[in-house]
């Protein structure tokens, strides 16, 4: 294992009683690297996230984080630990606007959210922070709607605005651009393609042109196990892919 | 901008509060004590249900453990108010400690239920030991010494009410600070969506835990307040009755706000007082229906129809969305 490797699963299992829905993952992520996990519907990708995320505890196998093996920590553990997520449907806080989210990240970040004294000079110093991050994903920073009050679109850039705020080392982003308008879509991959080097990121998606856009190694995964795993030209071309993705001709279905 | 505008108002209210032993005689200003503790005790209550999302029907066990903490040491120990304050204070936090682990994952009516079993446990502690008096109740707690008020040759009534009045101002700001703090955006974001805290790194056992505390200390001091005032303190006290009468004050004042249950606090005891001589023990049904027509025709308490009032547009910058007041 190289030092650059930020992520790491071993033989990563679990299972549901008689059902195995993640099935022996072993991969590694290094410092960096962008890279697309996709595979048809309930392949088992966002089980694979909360796996990593530690929203559902493994069943067994090994995960480390930055060399730190991290398999049985709990969920805001590995967050202080360096993940970063969004959800696949929206997880935001429905009685603050955009800038009351973010905070909550930030003040989170920066060791301050057990803080018993409030502090106006704080918080206005903080606000300009999350405008940073809200303008990063092209949302208004001054729009100061609350979530409800938000498009679906407008949600999902929230939603990577915060795992942004976070400053992790590993981002997880669960469908982003899902229900996201095509200029919505564009700012995306437009924001993801100049994030800094430094960070490693994973990215379920459905949205071809914006995996083979973006990732430099692509991940397929089938019913739970790792089908494939290479640089985004050879799962284009591989035969073995296209069948086992859906069994059709993916050429067809998506490009 | 908001808080000058407030200012006046709350100023108003204070000095109205401060010189209420001038025009009221010693039975109005007693029951006007009562209220103000139970006000108090209410929007202790309201950090709970209305900021952290969880309703409780056993905060009648904080009033019992303040109130005998700070019997229990004016009896054998010192009959200074203020150190029964800190010894209610101290066991409140504790109780609140211990509910929150035992309480861990239950949500909602979960919670209710065992707030509910937790009280009436403490409450038939104090029913059955000797040491706290059993049935009777704790008598002979010496009357507080309160030697700056003493000293002005106050009839005892009005000294109590002023040493009332300055702990709930300076319980009311506390409260209010906290909640405007990180710590207590941290405790309604836990309400809001637990599952977002936690990825983003926030330890909810803690927060919550962190919301009993405040709640509790609150009402234990509320409880010792009591205590003093009436020098007596029962198991009665402790009952089920006290919980839903905290819990109906918090809703009727507004559960997100803190000085809606305040006020809604003082109102209801005034009103218990003055009714309960006409019409006896038709007082609960009489606070049963101002529950129900409460939630029927203000939703968001008192607390909501003030709001209403004073911002036509829906305030909704970030540094009003959680709302403090």
């Amino acid at each position: 294992m190289s030092a650059e490797t930020v992520l790491s699963l071993k033989n990563v299992r679990k299972r549901y009683g008689a059902v195995t829905v993640t099935d022996d993952v072993s991969f590694t992520v290094d410092r960096g690297d962008r890279v697309a996990l996709i595979g048809p519907n309930g392949a088992g990708k966002t089980t694979l996230f909360n796996l990593i995320a530690g929203r559902t505890p493994v069943s067994s196998g090994s995960i480390e984080l930055n060399g730190r093996d991290i398999t049985t920590s709990r969920e805001e553990v590995r967050c202080r630990a360096g993940i970063g997520r969004t959800f696949q449907h929206s997880e935001l806080f429905a009685s603050l606007d955009a800038t009351g989210n973010v905070l909550m990240a930030l003040r989170r970040r920066h060791g301050i959210s057990r803080s018993i004294i409030p502090s106006r000079k704080r918080e206005a110093r903080l606000t300009v922070e999350a405008h940073e991050f809200l303008d990063a994903v092209g949302l208004d920073p001054r729009g100061s709607s609350r979530v409800s009050d938000l498009s679906h679109g407008q949600r999902r850039q929230l939603e990577v605005a915060m795992a942004l705020a976070l400053e992790p080392d590993l981002l997880l982003f669960d469908e982003p651009t899902a229900g996201m308008s095509g200029a919505e879509t564009r700012t995306f991959s437009e924001l993801v393609s100049n994030l800094p080097r430094s960070l490693a990121m994973i990215l379920i998606e459905h949205d071809l042109d914006v995996v083979f856009a973006l990732a430099d190694k692509v991940i397929v995964l089938a019913a739970g196990a790792v089908i494939a795993e290479g640089e985004p030209s050879t799962i284009r071309g591989s035969a073995e892919v296209q069948d086992a993705y859906l069994g059709t001709n993916l050429g067809e279905v998506f490009l | 901008m908001k808080s000058r505008t407030r200012i006046i108002p709350t100023v108003a209210v204070l000095v109205v509060l401060a010189l209420a032993p001038l025009f009221l005689d010693s039975y109005s200003l007693d029951v006007l004590t009562g209220g103000l503790i139970y006000g108090l005790m209410a929007m202790g209550l309201a950090v709970l249900v209305g900021q952290a999302g969880l309703p409780s029907l056993g905060h009648a066990a904080f009033l019992g453990v303040g109130g005998y903490a700070a019997g229990l040491l004016a009896v054998h120990v010192t009959a200074n108010p203020l150190a029964g304050l800190l010894a209610a204070a101290l066991v409140g936090a504790v109780l609140s400690v211990l509910l929150g682990v035992i309480s861990m994952r239950a949500q909602g009516i979960y919670f209710l239920m065992v707030s509910l079993a937790v009280a009436e446990l403490i409450h038939a502690i104090t029913m059955t030991t000797d040491f706290t008096g059993g049935d009777n109740g704790l008598s002979g707690i010496p009357t507080p010494e309160i030697p700056a008020l003493d000293a002005l040759g106050l009839p005892h009534v009005v000294s109590v009410y002023w040493y009332v009045l300055v702990v709930a101002v300076v319980v009311l700001i506390l409260v209010q600070l906290l909640v405007a703090a990180p710590l207590g955006r941290a405790i309604t974001g836990s309400a809001d969506n637990a599952d977002r805290m936690r990825a983003l790194g926030y330890n909810i056992a803690t927060v919550r835990v962190s919301a009993l505390v405040i709640s509790g200390v609150a009402v234990a001091v509320g409880g010792a307040l009591l205590t003093q005032k009436d020098v007596f303190i029962a198991p009665t006290a402790l009952a089920p009755d006290t919980s839903i009468l905290l819990l109906v004050m918090v809703l009727v004042g507004g559960a997100r706000s803190l000085v809606g249950p305040l006020i809604a606090g003082i109102g209801l005891v005034v009103i218990r007082s003055y009714t309960s001589s006409t019409i006896g023990d038709y007082w609960v049904r009489a606070l049963g229906a101002i529950f129900v027509l409460t939630v029927y025709f203000l939703p968001n308490g008192l607390a909501g129809l003030l709001s209403r009032r004073r911002a036509a547009p829906e305030p909704s910058t970030s540094e009003e969305a959680v709302r403090v007041g």
